[in-house]
């Protein structure tokens, strides 16, 4: 098979600390990958094992099936876009975006003109090409880079938090534009990020990284509905969670005895693999869980004191404390509002059909 | 607040006039038409300046000086930038011991060097002419200004310029004239400056290493005026306050010296 972009097994250490650890990914031409995860779980790293600025402890990287351990950065036809942007500070905007052609050894200046004005209408950037970096506003210094590096017409084109400098409107309006930049380009992309908004704006798929380890690669409706670990069910969006054992199994239909005593019903894929007795964890979302069912006697069942109630617009937070040292966050339609403060009980029920089965 | 703010700036006027007087002095006796150095002035004439401009021994010395001092700059600049990267890209141990190996000429009293290249010389001397002797030794004293101006921009240098530049597709020696080198000429010519000023006006090793042939200016300045006091060397002295001011004003509007501390 062929991919773009393939790591098998990679892993990097550094002395005793493991910052990447066994990470296969295969990305097909024109696809963006984002990779998510909190600060420190190794995100930088894979990138910089790619781009060739250091060496990975372990594993094979190709690109377009050719091996890249031992070749030099600049030998990769990659680029870059920086967190930082990294534009050269004594080259004019103009040179700055024309420097990997340079380096490629395209000296035609008309050609070197030509491409440049070409991108620099793509990136809307016309007209500041004789400036300075310094001279510019953040998110012009962003597309600078942005061009710079899309001009030399990358194997794979790499980003590691571009945007993590720009005011949120500006951040929000540029993912939108590099995903289609990239789509018209067909370029292959590499976007690491810690913001799950933008991950699930900007890629194909996601892999969500924690302590090193690809967790979960998968396209950005299902991180959110079929998270597959414990982990990513809490990074992406909120969750609430309840361990127990399972206590009946019935197809796809389980029961669990959680260990607070509540009795949840569940529908879950694979479940017909489970047996008695086994430990799993189960998750909801806020908004799967519905206020109501006082007095009656059935599974999925809850109650709890309210302990705070926060206003979201469209939504309103509830945290309950539902015993021993549980809290749930519910969120319910505004125009659903139960009339319920804090110090009041709430009763409410959990979906039996968006309770999701995670590892750990 | 009025007050304070004149008080301010009397007190800096007072501090000026005391670190500029000595100059004045020479510069005002430059123009004294006697034949030898008194002060206050007495008469006015050119007639030294027109001496300090014909005098064939002395622009000799003169054109001595400056290749001595330019090409133990060049050596000085290539070899300190060098180091400066290394000491910059290393986390090695033996980097400490090198740091102060290669700033040691500041510290150590001159007069010591001169007696260290003096018998340096007797052993290796038969390798190099004067005049190589003493563009070598000077490139020595003046590293530790290069090592330190180079150093003081590369610390504020990011290195993602250079991994961007890589990953863009220049390899690591069009990465160092393309992107590091410019990024850190200020510091290397705030030092090849810095050490141009210090080959050009140095006295003690030319004491010790000396010959016919290389009699720099600032020896031959010493050895006229054991002789004759007369007003020359006010001129040239005058003429060098000039040079010297029109210099760093250029390289201060150009890269901005006081950037570097
Ligand atoms: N040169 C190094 N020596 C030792 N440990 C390192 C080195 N570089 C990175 N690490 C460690 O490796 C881990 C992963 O670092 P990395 O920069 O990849 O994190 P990241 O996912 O990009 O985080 P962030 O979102 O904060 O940028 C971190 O715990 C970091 O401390
Ligand atoms: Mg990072």
């Amino acid at each position: 098979m062929d991919y773009q972009l393939e790591l098998t097994n990679v892993a990097k250490h550094y002395r005793d600390f493991i910052a990447v650890d066994n990470v296969d990914l295969q990305i097909k031409k024109g696809e963006i990958i984002s990779l998510l995860g909190s600060s420190g779980c190794g995100k930088t790293t894979t990138l910089r094992m790619i781009a060739g600025l250091i060496d990975p402890t372990r594993g094979t990287i190709r690109i377009q099936g050719q091996n890249m351990n031992g070749v030099p950065p600049h030998k990769r036809d990659i680029s870059m876009v920086f967190q930082n942007y990294a534009l050269f500070p004594h080259l004019s905007v103009y040179e700055n975006i024309v420097y990997g052609l340079k380096m490629r050894k395209i000296r035609d200046k008309k050609v070197l003109m030509e491409r440049a004005r070409e991108m620099m209408d793509i990136v809307q950037l016309s007209g500041v090409e004789n400036r300075l970096p310094r001279e510019l506003s953040g998110g012009q210094q962003q597309r600078v880079s942005l061009a710079r590096a899309m001009i030399v017409e990358p194997k794979v084109m790499l980003f590691d938090e571009p945007l993590s400098n720009l005011d949120a409107k500006l951040r929000e309006r540029t993912r939108v534009e590099i995903r289609n930049l990239l789509k018209r380009m067909n370029v292959t992309a590499i976007y690491v990020t810690h913001d799950q908004e933008e991950a699930l704006t900007i890629s194909d798929r996601i892999a969500v990284m924690n302590k090193g380890k690809i967790e979960q690669i998968t396209v950005p409706t299902e991180l959110y509905t079929k998270p597959a670990t414990k982990f990513i069910a809490g990074f992406v969006g909120h969750a609430n969670f309840f361990e127990g054992t399972v206590q009946h199994v019935d197809g796809d239909r389980i029961l669990v005895k959680s260990k607070g005593g509540h009795l949840i019903q569940a529908v879950v894929p694979g479940a017909s693999q489970l047996s008695f007795g086994k430990e799993v964890t189960l998750a909801i979302r806020p908004e799967n869980i519905l206020a109501g069912g006082a007095g009656e006697n059935r599974p999925n069942l809850v109650s709890g004191t309210v302990t705070a109630r926060i206003y979201l617009g469209s939504t309103v937070r509830y945290l309950v404390d539902a015993g021993e040292g549980k809290e749930i966050e519910i969120d319910l339609q505004t125009k659903h509002l139960v009339d319920c403060g804090e110090g009041d009980t709430i009763h409410f029920s959990l979906d039996e059909n968006n309770l999701i089965l995670v590892d750990r | 607040m009025k007050l304070t703010s004149l008080a301010g700036k009397l007190a800096r006027f007072l501090v000026y006039l005391f670190l500029l007087s000595p100059l004045l002095v020479v510069v005002i006796t430059a123009f004294s038409d006697t034949n030898r150095v008194v002060f206050p002035p007495r008469g006015f004439t050119l007639r030294w300046f027109e001496r300090a401009v014909h005098s064939a021994e002395f622009n000799s010395s003169l054109l001595l000086s400056v290749r001595i001092a330019v090409v133990s700059v060049v050596i000085a600049c290539v070899l300190g930038t060098m180091v400066s990267l290394w000491f910059w890209k290393s986390n090695s141990r033996a980097k400490g011991i090198f740091e102060s190996v290669f700033l040691s000429p500041i510290i150590i009293p001159t007069i010591i060097s001169a007696v260290a290249f003096l018998q340096y010389f007797v052993l290796f001397g038969g390798l190099f002419t004067n005049y190589w002797k003493l563009c070598l030794t000077y490139a020595v004293i003046q590293m530790p200004y290069v090592i330190r101006t180079v150093t003081a921009n590369l610390v504020g240098l990011d290195t993602s310029f250079e991994e961007a530049s890589l990953v863009l597709g220049a390899s690591p020696v069009r990465t160092l004239f393309h992107v590091t080198l410019p990024c850190i000429r200020q510091g290397i010519v705030g030092g090849a400056v810095f050490s141009f000023v210090v080959a050009f006006d140095e006295c003690v090793i030319i004491l010790f290493m000396k010959s016919a042939k290389t009699v720099t200016f600032p020896l031959r300045l010493y050895s006229y005026i054991t002789e004759s006091f007369t007003p020359l060397i006010s001129a040239y002295s005058t003429l060098f306050i000039i040079v010297a001011a029109a210099v760093i004003y250029l390289v201060e509007k150009k890269i901005g010296l006081s950037k570097l501390y």
